[in-house]
Parts: structure tokens; C-alpha cells; sequence
């Protein structure tokens, strides 16, 4: 399986990505983990992987249950970047908030949620650390009113501001939002009544 | 998508001159911006006239900073407000130098301009 992810078929071995956590925003190249199925090679997409980390143990050498951050920075609330090693481990139930810096828009990852989440819904997210997350979400409001049968929930066409600058947003195709950092949520877009 | 490119020292200078830098943008930028990195330490992408920036667009900024050779830096100026507040949300103003304007941008890298 390592061997298919280096050969890449089908979509990308690595994605740039940023996973917020309550303390420190990390940004890096992430490994998507593939496998084979029926002759094709399938890319698992990093809501599948924050998911489930255990997928994360398709690569050799890697933590069970964290994922792995390659040529990484960790960049704290305050003051410079900090250095890291050569690979972060991440433990994906410390992320609040995570998304792809996509240059092709993310398409994939939304065609992948698409297919697979039904109802989609306009929200408003604010989370306990103080962002606020507005897009579609894929499942509907109810389902955020329920019980998450997963931790993280994909937000599409997602708007992603400070809750102390909320008009300054950015725009991000494919958000994904930890559960257990959500503090309210609500129906419709952010300024719509 | 329209650029301009001045060489100073070992810095390329580049100022954008389209409002929005979002996924139509993205290649374009990359690839002209990246064909003249050759012969250069750094890079300043002058925002003055950028008033969208998507994640995308932060993603070709990534990308461009990588392609740079070590301990090249890039720096962004003339950012307008909400792209600050958006460097800032990101936190990628702790990547990039973040200044007013090229000469500020030029003093922060300690760039030679011979």
C-alpha cells in the first residue's frame, strides 16, 4: 500500500494542509494514505484520515492514532514560528478545525463528501476557541443538533473568520470541524437573519 | 494573469495587478512568478491591488516560498486590511514577511540591492 501512495494514481499522495488546534495552528504536507481496490488505487481524503488515524498505520513507521505532518510549522498565538522535527505527530482530537490549501479548490475532496453526505444545509459554526465557520454542511442542521456519529464534520463552500474580526473571511472549499469544539451552530449564512 | 516584475539586487518583485487571487488565478501566478525566481534569493509579492485572497491563493503563496532556495523568504506588501486579518487567522503572517510596502519589504529581508 506504501508503494501505491508513492506511485500517486488517481489523486494526490500529499496535500498542504492547516489543523487548528486551541493552542497552535500547524501547517504542512500530509500523506494521504491509499489503497488498493479492485484494480484502482484509492486515496483516502483527510476527513477519512482525521476520522479514523488508524489509517494513518497503512504507512510504515507511523503512530497509530495520530497523523503525520512532513516539512512542518508550528505556529503559536504568539511570537515566531516555532521549529519542529522532520515529521509532527498530531493527535487529530486536539483539532478544532482543519482544511486543505488546495490549489484546484479542493473539487475532489467535495465530490468525495458529496457523494457520500445527503441534506446539505447552509450552518453557522462558532467553536469553543473562537472561530466562526459558516458553509454547508453536509447533513443537514439536525445532524449537528444530534449526536455526531463522527468527530469531524465536513463544511462545504466554508467562510472561516475570527469571531474578533468576522467580517474579514476566508474562503476555504472544504472545512472540516471538530465536534467536540463546537459551542453553538445555527441554521442559514453568517449576517443573514 | 497580469503582472509586473522588477529585479532588485537578488529580490524579484512582483506586483500583482488583478483584484482577486482565488483558484482561476492560482496556475498563472505560479508559473510566471515561478519562471522568474532563477537568479534570485527572494521573492516580494506587492498585494496593493489584491483585494481577494482565497485559500487557494495561500497555497500558491506556499508553494512559491518553497520553490525558493534556502534561507530564500518571501515577503508580501501592500496588503489591504481583511488579507491582513486573513494572514493573520491563518497565522501565516509567521511564514511570510508581512510589510507596508517594497521598501519596507526589501529592509526586512536585508536583501542585497546590488
Amino acid at each position: 500500500m506504501t508503494s501505491a501512495a508513492a506511485r500517486g494514481d488517481g489523486g494526490p499522495a500529499s496535500v498542504v494542509v492547516s489543523l487548528v488546534t486551541p493552542e497552535s495552528v500547524l501547517v504542512g504536507s500530509l500523506r494521504l494514505p491509499t489503497m488498493e481496490l479492485a484494480g484502482s488505487t484509492y486515496h483516502f481524503r483527510l476527513l477519512e484520515l482525521l476520522n479514523n488515524p488508524r489509517l494513518s498505520g497503512l504507512h510504515e513507521g507511523q503512530y497509530r492514532d495520530s497523523v503525520v505532518l512532513e516539512e512542518a510549522f508550528l505556529l503559536p498565538e504568539r511570537g515566531s514560528r516555532l521549529p519542529v522535527g522532520r515529521e509532527l505527530h498530531v493527535r487529530p482530537r486536539q483539532i478544532v478545525c482543519a482544511y486543505e490549501f488546495a490549489e484546484d479548490g479542493s473539487a475532489g475532496a467535495v465530490r468525495f463528501s458529496a457523494q457520500r453526505f445527503r441534506r446539505p444545509e447552509a450552518v453557522v459554526v462558532t467553536t469553543t476557541t473562537g472561530l466562526l465557520i459558516d458553509g454547508v454542511f453536509l447533513g443537514g442542521a439536525a445532524a449537528l443538533a444530534g449526536a455526531a456519529q463522527k468527530a469531524f464534520l465536513p463544511i462545504v463552500e466554508a467562510r472561516i473568520a475570527s469571531t474578533a474580526t468576522p467580517d474579514s473571511k476566508l474562503q476555504v472549499p472544504f472545512a472540516i470541524v471538530n465536534d467536540a469544539f463546537v459551542a453553538a451552530f445555527s441554521s442559514g449564512r453568517a449576517g443573514s437573519p | 494573469m497580469k503582472l509586473s516584475f522588477q529585479s532588485v539586487g537578488n529580490v524579484q518583485v512582483v506586483v500583482v495587478e488583478e483584484p482577486r487571487i482565488d483558484a482561476h488565478a492560482t496556475a498563472g501566478l505560479k508559473s510566471e512568478v515561478g519562471a522568474r525566481l532563477s537568479g534570485h534569493a527572494h521573492l516580494i509579492l506587492d498585494l496593493g491591488r489584491v483585494e481577494f485572497v482565497d485559500s487557494s491563493g495561500l497555497a500558491a503563496f506556499l508553494s512559491l516560498m518553497k520553490r525558493l532556495p534556502p534561507p530564500g523568504q518571501l515577503a508580501l506588501c501592500g496588503c489591504s486590511a481583511p488579507i491582513r486579518d486573513i494572514l493573520a487567522l491563518t497565522r501565516l503572517d509567521r511564514i511570510f514577511n508581512v510589510a507596508d510596502d517594497s521598501a519596507q519589504a526589501l529592509a526586512a529581508l536585508g536583501a542585497s540591492t546590488r
